[in-house]
């Protein structure tokens, strides 16, 4: 299987006064299309850093990402921009809804910048809601709807432009356990389809649903392997491509 | 260049942004109430300045075409040098003489006019009343712009049969006649009978001689009313309609020339003839009220531009609180110009909103001063299309320049905010 996603020695400090911090520290890192993935570790260990060089927000301070073959690092800000507006989907943990939109326009938001025009924006931002079983709140602002459909509500957004990869930063964090048990449920179900799944957790239980953990310690892969169980989607087996940095 | 992707792109981002900058407006206007309260008294003055200046300059050029554009006017003085004997500070005194002079030596004139102006008394068997009276040169008529709004004024006819006939001012003819037709009836000057031919169309207030001077007065031809004024064949001055503009001095020369020799003046003795010009005034009298104009709009602009740096202030106070949702927007795809877009046309919907209602106040309060029974020497202010056309035009130049720093920071914001939990 072509690996959607490769790291080379990827590395991020960030510079703290006189001082230069190293977040991560030569990651290699290889993710096939149709895997999901949990990046696990403690906090501070430097998964959300590499969910943000994942998903093309941030770049490497060294080392190479090739996202579906293609060197990211001589691309600009506007490619990058065109990148995730048109292959990448991010989840948030705070769902991070715009609270002045409805829920179609929520979910719609990425098409707005892949340029597509407003009557298929919504068409399809509705089309997903509803097959996530909003189709009773296709009007409701986040703050007229529950944490579960805030949560489904940034998974059709995250989904709206089919992309390629779709990124999770617990998404399951700031939800009861029924919730989150529906929400990781989506998940699931769109890794049967074939989906590319990131994400990052601290929950066993979402860990133990994807078929691959990637374990971050110090910025470093601590471990990368088959999780504690596995998921029986098409992709169930380890692309066990990745391997700890150096 | 763009690329036709992009231009389609754009079309469709910019009705969205709109939305969004009306739906962020609706939301927050309580809070944005004391910024919209700046703009709309921004725009109001702007709208309202505007309108005053555009009426001075309105009310400037209606003045001087009550009273002609074109005339220069003669008039005696002293001679201020020695001549033949004569000594200087000598009185010189026109007559129809002069008149005829004039006309045979003046060719850069079209119409020549003479007239003579004396407070007397005017009978009618109802009324008396002291009044300026005229008696002048039918070309006169021409000259100043005079239409009779009943009747007729007097012509060169009239003139050379010499007709006992008058014409009115509009508030003579009131005070005279009241509501009867003055038309046909009799007044005495000078003891002399009279016909009036004619009453005069209002000119009001004018600037030759600050005050409605036209609607008070009675017109007579030339040597009928000498008579009737007994002044003999002395005029008090003469009006030449010039055929070029632009040729003022060869008109001053002529008239130096054709009168000079018969009134004993010395070559270089200017001053003894007073020669003014209707656009002589005019150029610097349209000139200041131009830098009135001109002072007024920038006083509004001014305080428009004071207004939209609360503006800025509140949208970078906004760019700064919606750090988050933007850095959402930025994950979702938006590049930093389209954040930098979505704010310049955030500001531009608040100031344009503020600046709207501030075009109706503004537009109010012309009406209502249009309303109010001004005084007529206080110029209306006059609302023109292209008034509210600046405006908005000044609005949106505000609006963008209002908006450049909130762009700028959230043009700064990184995406990687959105993974952060606050």
């Amino acid at each position: 299987m072509a690996a959607l996603i490769e790291l080379r020695g990827v590395s991020k400090s960030f510079r703290l006064g006189a001082q230069e911090v190293p977040i991560l520290r030569g990651i290699d890192l290889s993710i096939a299309e149709g895997e999901f993935v949990a990046i696990a570790g403690a906090s501070g260990s430097g998964k959300t850093t590499l969910l943000e060089i994942l998903g093309a927000i941030s770049r490497p301070s060294s080392g190479c990402y090739l996202f579906d073959g293609t060197p990211l690092e001589g691309c600009d800000d506007d490619a990058l921009a065109d990148l995730r507006a048109e292959r990448i989907g991010f989840v948030f943990q705070t769902f991070n809804l715009m609270p002045r939109m409805s829920a179609v326009r929520n979910a719609a938001l990425p098409l707005l910048y892949g340029g597509v025009a407003r009557g298929e924006r919504e068409r399809r931002a509705r089309a997903l809601l509803e097959r996530l079983g909003l189709a009773h709140r296709l009007a409701h602002r986040p703050n007229q709807l529950s944490g579960g459909e805030c949560q489904r509500v940034a998974i059709a957004r995250a989904l709206v432009n089919e992309p390629r990869l779709l990124l999770a930063d617990e998404p399951t964090g700031n939800l009861d356990e029924r919730t989150g048990r529906e929400i990781l449920a989506i998940f699931r179900e769109l890794h049967r389809e074939g989906r590319t799944l990131v994400i990052v957790t601290h929950s066993a239980q979402v860990a133990a649903a994807a078929g691959r953990v990637v374990r971050i310690r110090d910025g470093r892969v601590e471990a990368d392997g088959a999780g504690p169980a596995r998921s029986s989607g098409p992709q169930a087996a380890p692309a066990h491509s990745g391997r700890a940095g150096a | 260049m763009r690329s036709p992707r992009a231009w389609r792109r754009l079309v469709r981002l910019l009705p969205q942004l709109a939305g969004d900058g009306l739906a962020q407006l609706r939301a927050g206007w309580r809070s944005q109430a004391l910024t919209l309260v700046g703009i709309l008294w921004g725009a109001a003055s702007v709208v309202l300045l505007l309108s005053l200046g555009s009426g001075f300059n309105d009310f400037l050029d209606m003045s001087f075409e009550k009273t002609g554009l074109r005339w220069t006017h003669v008039d005696n003085a002293y001679t201020s040098s020695e001549r033949g004997g004569r000594r200087p500070g000598r009185r010189i005194r026109f007559d129809l003489d002069d008149l005829e002079r004039l006309r045979a030596g003046v060719p850069s004139a079209s119409l020549v006019a003479a007239e003579a102006l004396s407070r007397v008394s005017v009978e009618t068997p109802r009324r008396t009343r002291a009044t300026v009276v005229s008696a002048a040169s039918a070309e006169l008529r021409t000259i100043q712009n005079h239409r009779a709004s009943r009747g007729r004024y007097f012509d060169a006819e009239d003139e050379r049969e010499r007709r006992r006939v008058a014409v009115l001012g509009p508030n003579l003819a009131e005070i005279f006649f009241g509501e009867d037709d003055p038309i046909g009836r009799t007044l005495q000057v000078g003891g002399e009978p009279f016909e009036v031919i004619g009453v005069l169309a209002r000119k009001g207030w004018h600037l030759i001689t600050f005050m409605d001077i036209f609607d008070n007065m009675v017109f007579l031809p030339l040597e009928v009313g000498l008579h009737a004024l007994g002044r003999g064949k002395e005029v008090g001055h003469f009006f030449f309609e010039p055929r070029r503009l632009d040729d003022e001095t060869a008109l001053r020369g002529e008239v130096f020339a054709a009168l000079a020799p018969f009134h004993h003046l010395a070559e270089d003795d200017e001053q003894a003839l007073r020669l003014m010009s209707v656009p002589e005034v005019a150029g610097p009298t349209r000139n200041i009220f131009f830098a009135l104009q001109v002072l007024l709009g920038v006083v509004g602009t001014v305080t428009l531009a004071m207004a939209g740096m609360g503006v800025a202030n509140l949208m970078i106070a906004i760019a700064n609180e919606r750090r988050m949702e933007l850095a959402v927007r930025r994950t979702c795809g938006a590049r930093r110009a389209d954040l930098i877009l979505q704010l310049l046309v955030e500001t531009l919907v608040v100031v344009l909103a503020g600046g709207a209602a501030g075009v109706a106040v503004g537009l109010g309060a012309v009406g209502a001063l249009n309303a109010l029974p001004l005084p007529e020497e206080f110029p209306p202010p006059q609302l023109l299309p292209s008034v509210v056309a600046t405006t908005f035009g000044v609005l949106v130049g505000v609006g963008l320049a209002a908006g450049v720093v909130p762009a700028r920071v959230a043009a700064r914001v990184d995406p990687a905010t959105a993974l952060r939990v606050t």
